[in-house]
């Protein structure tokens, strides 16, 4: 099956160095979708999996890359849901940075919003969630986002300005989310 | 200058792109080889649920295939033409769907039926056909049957059938029915039934000279009539003669070794005319007049005159239905007016039994409320009428109609005036 899937990525001129380049790719869209999660790993390795799975069927409808990133959000997606299902233990681990080491409680206090933003994301339904982080938090262009969901602009920017009232409202009702902005400033 | 206030939404969307991702914690190499080899494994989970899904659609397709073939149906809406199968000497117009399976191993040919309608045009004596709800064993004829749900119904066109049913045994005769499925026989097997019969009649009428002479009545002419193509109405007399009689003595002789000479010699019955007849029934002896009418030998000019008599025996009998198949019968072997005369009264005993639409289809097909049809006033009113009975309002508006403006003061002036206000009313 290796041999077979590896004659299928070669018809796709994709050799080692390009997919381990997914990998890294992969790395980072599922951080931004999922939060900083203690099974990042897990959930990069179950994308891989998908991804090797899907390109069996890739047509070249859009690039590897557009197709990859597709496969990889809707395959975090997924898992998201099995494991909230499954356990409601949400392990935050960021990364420190060397600001954070000059300012322990200030970094304290950072990661526990971002943790308190990505349940707020977790209200979302999916469609929303993938427009918002693809537009938001990954910054592509909304033609690229689009192109990544498979849709069109329109339903693009509808669904990413659903999403951007849903979160408003959430945090407005998250009391500590709602001071952030002042306390930043 | 002043700063616009960012939105925490806006902060914390900042915060989160800008979050660092955490180094992995295996390879980039092991990821892909796992993802490789799962990946693989369920590529195989994937291929072969495919396959098995292929497999159980064809399956699901091919059974719903062997479904619909095997599903029982109306026999009428099957198909239009019938498919002819040769057993021997008899021939079987079966229409689609139909269940035949033929045994011959015996000494009279048993053809089971368990489905399905099929016309018989039958030479071989004995010639059985086992249906759910009885048998239906041949005496040299032209009949239907039509099995549908496990009931039958049988159709006679010319000659004699006897009807074993499960709690009786009827002969039938040309035109009379038997059975209590409600289907109707396939038109292109009435049409098929028809052109038999007459066929019958015309090779009756050029063997008749043959069977009339006196030597003829021996062994000779009976092996010349039970292999011969003779009249089906001839040879349910003489067979009745020869062979067994009507029900009674049917174990006489069996059909297939007509070696019994004692049979043969039995006096011969002289067949009654049609002045006889018409005296039986002006006396009201309609039961004598009937059993007479079965006995006669009519020339095929004369067969309309006989099916219009046994109309009258069987109206006066009270058999509408059976009547009414009578005068169709008769309408057949009269030229158009008559033909309209025998319709109007075969219309009126479907009528009488129940069959408007039956009465109906005898108006139109024998031209009884045409223009200048001798019964015209009588059969647009009737026509009217029946369209008011099977809840055709607005053409028995029109019929009704009609037969105000072409007949202002006929006997039916009132009933379709009446049948006018009721449909008015109605709308």
């Amino acid at each position: 099956m290796r041999r077979a899937s590896a004659e299928r990525l070669g018809e796709l001129q994709l050799d080692d160095a390009a997919l381990q380049g997914l990998i890294a790719d992969a790395r980072r869209w599922i951080a931004h979708y999922a939060g900083p999660r203690s099974d990042l790993d897990d959930l990069v390795q179950e994308a891989m999996v998908e991804l090797v799975v899907a390109l069996e069927s890739f047509r070249g409808e859009s690039s590897v890359r557009t197709f990859a990133h597709r496969v990889v959000l809707r395959t975090t997606a997924r898992e998201l849901q099995r494991r909230r299902r499954t356990s409601r233990e949400v392990m935050v681990q960021a990364v420190p940075s060397a600001d954070d080491l000059l300012d322990p409680e200030r970094a304290l206090a950072g990661r526990r919003s971002l943790a308190r933003f990505y349940v707020a994301l977790d209200g979302l339904s999916d469609k929303l969630r993938r427009a918002f982080v693809l537009c938001a938090i990954e910054q592509l262009s909304h033609q690229e986002a689009a192109d990544v969901e498979g849709v069109n602009l329109e339903t693009l920017r509808a669904r990413l300005k659903r999403a951007r009232a849903v979160l408003e409202e959430a945090l407005a009702r998250d009391q500590v989310l709602a001071t952030y902005s002042r306390r930043s400033q | 200058m002043n700063r616009t206030p960012r939105s925490a939404l806006d902060i914390l969307t900042e915060a989160a792109s800008a979050q660092r991702v955490p180094p992995p914690k295996v390879s980039d190499e092991e990821i892909l080889r796992e993802a490789f080899v799962r990946g693989g494994a369920r590529l195989r989970r994937v291929r072969r649920r495919r396959g098995i899904a292929a497999g159980a659609v064809v399956l699901c397709a091919l059974a719903a295939m062997a479904l619909l073939a095997w599903w029982p149906r109306g026999p009428a809406d099957v198909m239009t033409t019938p498919v002819s199968l040769a057993l021997g000497e008899d021939v079987v117009h079966a229409m689609a769907g139909t269940v035949l399976d033929s045994d011959r191993s015996g000494c009279a040919p048993v053809v089971r039926m368990t489905e399905g309608a099929a016309l018989f045009d039958v030479r071989t004596i004995g010639f059985t056909v086992a249906v759910p709800d009885g048998t239906v064993r041949v005496r040299g004829t032209v009949f239907t049957v039509v099995v549908a749900s496990g009931l039958s119904r049988v159709d006679v066109y010319e000659g004699t059938v006897e009807v074993s049913s499960r709690d009786e045994v009827v002969v039938l005769t040309a035109g009379e029915r038997f059975g209590g499925n409600r289907h109707a026989v396939p038109d292109a097997l009435v049409l098929q039934g028809r052109l038999a019969a007459r066929e019958r009649a015309r090779s009756a009428r050029e063997d008749r000279p043959q069977l009339s002479e006196p030597a003829s009545a021996g062994v000779e002419g009976f092996q010349h009539r039970s292999s011969g193509p003779a009249s089906p109405r001839d040879r349910g007399v003489e067979e009745s003669v020869l062979l067994a009689g009507p029900v009674e003595r049917r174990s006489v002789a069996s059909p297939t070794t007509p070696t019994a000479p004692t049979t043969l010699r039995e006096p011969r019955v002289e067949p009654p005319s049609l002045e006889a007849v018409r005296a039986l029934l002006e006396a009201g002896r309609h039961q004598d007049a009937r059993d007479a009418i079965l006995r006669a030998r009519p020339t095929d000019d004369a067969q309309g005159e006989w099916a219009l008599l046994e109309g009258d025996a069987e109206r006066g009998l009270r058999a509408a239905d059976r009547a009414a198949a009578a005068y169709e019968r008769a309408a057949t072997h009269f030229p158009p007016t008559r033909a309209a005369v025998a319709g109007y009264l075969a219309a009126v005993q479907f009528a009488a039994a129940g069959a408007p639409v039956e009465a109906l289809a005898a108006i139109e097909r024998w031209h009884v409320a045409e223009r200048g049809a001798p019964l015209e006033e009588r059969g647009v009113a009737l026509r009217a009428t029946l369209l008011a009975r099977t809840g055709r309002d607005r053409e028995a508006r029109t019929s009704a109609r009609a037969y105000l403006l072409a007949f202002p003061s006929g006997e039916a002036r009132a009933r379709m005036q009446r049948l006018l206000e009721e449909a008015s009313v109605s709308d």
